[in-house]
């Protein structure tokens, strides 16, 4: 006779989640047990064991994120749950698919404010796509599969099951039938692909604005062959970085309020919005009223509630883009020679915007500055590394100056902007791919909210990589506060920080500090070189900051520090 | 202060659910992140399977994002809404129960459409 907590690990193992992250405590133990006897029953599921569940929520978050599969992450209730919901939020917020599943107390103690009580599944209901809390070890089964299910099912998200104690202890003697849901079928029309390309044919300026839906959807292979095929010029939101590839002779990068001048300027001056799993974040476009001024917009998204939510669309398609881009690619087909000739000043325009706005790292500077470190380090990573970030300066330069060949390889915190985020999702990226180089570029704000997963990586000999960049300070609420705040710094001097590589040395992990311009390459070249995990303690001038920059409120086009972007 | 005025930013929504115990909270806090606040609701469970949910919601955003917001929760299988005044002022006055035919309730999904 199977227990619950066995039908758990079961089902995992035959929906192939065969890695898991998590920390055990009272009332998963059952669970726990189950994984400790899962090897011998035959159904072997791997737990990463992370020193905090923040650390196993991202770790799972980082393991989707890099391959497209579920994440998965356990966790007890009370405190072990609610450290789990910031990750969830994350998830969230960047369409992730991660199965959350976290010991309850026992069913006669609920409601009782018992040890280790918290109502979870309430406080999941704004940070989950969905929630279950299974109170009958009948419904396990079917609860898991339709978790998953939901958390792939359209625009992915986390989902969280919750289990009392004595659920996951009993035994299962019959279980419900399984209820899965069926996928649901877009009804996309001809008609539909017909305007789109009726818009596209019109246009004179048009513009892929391409999210992180794209790669989502399993739709980047379309996506170039539709590039290709017109020649359209093409920028990303910080997710869809990697979805155009760096050979696309018109790739602007990315845009928004970090974005590259060129980039902006270019949506600025387009007629023709092509938005692909993008949702008009206010990141991307500064102040709404002012964003693509001239432009209709064409808005392909699974979601459709992002349809029409910011941005009146000319035309929306509400389908998954794996089934869309086809279409459109189908409906374009024989475009050709129109994209060749038509649309050929308009790349002219574009291809100046680039040069005209192009990052420079002549800049002279004593000290280490960092665009140019990323970006060197970028052109020496091979297509297939993943770069993890946290939150800060220090992303924004990422996304900036270093370049990728899929958004499975550019891990950040984008909806959400969590910091602590990079070195457990490298965690997670690194099991999801070790043959795979995987880098943490992290800050010195960031690293130390999650520093303690230099343990995990430590404990499992994984080879993860963390690229410590450190102004000693939060530096880009530093950056705010001396632009939109009269320069009153407060609190965000981090000049007490701890000796990084003694601290990395503790968890037997070696390293070294440079802080000289001249040290980089040799530095670099070790730093991946290495064999194993390794950290580099980057020192650099706390005056450096993140340009261009849109201000809060303001029109891309008004981005300030333009000047300033080479220093 | 006419009906009419009374009503404005007013809509009703009828929904067809399928049984959660998370249920109304997660409509209710789907309604509260969306920009609207709920004047008043009642539910009617219609068999084991499924219940049946009316809201009067108040708010100045955007209602149909609000509406694709529902129709994304999982356990929402059917969504109707009306800002109609007369049938907003005939609901308000007979305590808001569900005035949707069958046939008005299984009005397909939005899959895509044309602005």
């Amino acid at each position: 006779m199977k227990t619950g907590a066995d039908l758990i690990i079961d089902t995992l193992y035959d929906l192939g989640a065969t890695e898991v992250f998590g920390y055990p405590g009272g009332t998963i133990m059952p669970v726990y047990d189950a994984l400790f006897r899962s090897l011998e029953r035959g159904v072997p599921v791997k737990h990463y064991l992370t020193r905090h569940e923040q650390g196993a929520g991202f770790a799972a978050v980082g393991f989707a994120r890099a391959t497209g599969k579920t994440g998965v992450c356990l966790a007890t209730s009370g405190p072990g749950a609610t450290n789990l919901i910031t990750a969830l939020a994350d998830a969230k917020l960047d369409s992730v698919p991660v199965v959350a599943i976290t010991g309850q107390v026992p069913r006669p103690l609920m409601g009782t404010n018992a040890f280790q009580e918290v109502d979870v599944f309430g406080l999941s209901v704004a940070s989950c796509k969905h929630s279950f809390q299974v109170m009958d070890q009948a419904e396990l089964e079917d609860t898991i599969r339709q978790a998953f299910f939901i958390a792939n099912d359209g625009r992915p998200g986390p989902v969280l099951i919750d289990i009392p104690k004595d659920v996951q202890m009993n035994t299962v003697v019959k279980q419900s039938p399984l209820s899965l849901p069926k996928r649901p079928e877009f009804m996309t029309n001809s008609s539909q692909f017909e305007q789109a390309r009726d818009l596209i044919s019109q246009s004179k300026k048009p513009m892929f604005y391409i999210g992180g839906g794209v790669d989502i959807a399993g739709g980047t292979d379309k996506l170039r062959e539709l590039l290709n095929l017109t020649q359209i010029p093409a920028v990303t939101t910080l997710k869809g970085i990697g979805a155009v590839p760096k050979s696309y002779p018109h790739g602007m990068g990315m845009l928004g309020m970090h974005g590259g001048a060129g980039a902006n300027l270019a949506v600025q001056e387009a007629d023709l919005l092509i938005a692909l799993g993008a949702r008009f974040d206010d990141r991307v476009t500064g102040k709404l009223a002012s964003f693509a001024p001239n432009a209709r917009v064409l808005h392909i998204d699974v979601d459709n509630s992002e349809i029409n939510k910011l941005r009146q669309v000319e035309l929306a398609i509400n389908c998954d883009l794996s089934t869309a881009l086809p279409l459109l690619l189908n409906e374009l087909t024989g475009f050709g020679d129109l994209a060749t000739e038509k649309w050929q000043p308009w790349r002219e325009a574009c291809a100046q915007l680039k040069v005209e706005n192009a990052w420079r790292y002549d800049f002279p500077h004593e000290g280490i500055y960092a665009p140019k470190l990323l970006n060197q380090l970028s052109e020496k990573l091979p297509d297939t590394a993943v770069v993890t970030c946290d939150v800060g300066q220090h992303q924004m330069w990422v996304a900036q100056h270093m370049r990728f060949e899929s958004s499975k390889n550019h891990l950040s915190s984008g909806g959400a902007g969590t910091m602590g985020f990079g070195l457990p999702a490298a965690i997670g990226a690194k099991v999801s791919r070790p043959n795979d180089q995987v880098i943490a570029v992290c800050g010195d704000g960031s690293i130390m909210m999650n520093i303690q997963e230099l343990g995990t990586i430590k404990r499992f000999n994984l080879g993860v990589k963390v690229l410590l960049i450190d102004n000693a300070k939060l530096g880009m609420v530093k950056q705010w506060q001396e632009l939109f705040f009269d320069k009153r710094l407060s609190e965000t001097d981090l000049s007490d920080n701890p000796e990084f590589i003694t601290l990395a040395k503790a968890f037997d992990i070696p390293g070294q500090t440079i802080t000289q311009a001249n040290e980089v390459e040799a530095a670099l070249d070790e730093f991946i070189a290495h064999d194993g995990p390794y950290f580099l303690h980057i020192k650099i001038d706390a005056n450096d900051n993140v340009w261009p920059l849109v201000p809060p409120g303001a029109a891309n086009q008004d981005m300030i520090g333009q000047d300033q972007k080479v220093g | 202060m006419s009906t009419q005025e009374a009503n404005a930013g007013l809509a009703h929504i009828s929904l067809i659910c399928s049984q959660s115990s998370l249920l109304l909270e997660r409509l209710l806090q789907t309604m509260r992140y969306r920009g609207f606040t709920v004047v008043n609701m009642n539910s009617m469970e219609l068999s084991s399977e499924e219940t049946e949910v009316n809201l009067l919601v108040k708010g100045q955003a955007k209602l149909t994002t609000l509406q694709k917001s529902l129709e994304a929760l999982i356990e929402v299988q059917q969504c109707y809404l009306t800002e109609d005044q007369a049938k907003l002022a005939t609901l308000i006055e007979i305590g808001l129960p569900s005035i949707y035919s069958p046939t008005q309730l299984s009005q397909p999904r939005t899959v895509a459409e044309s602005a």
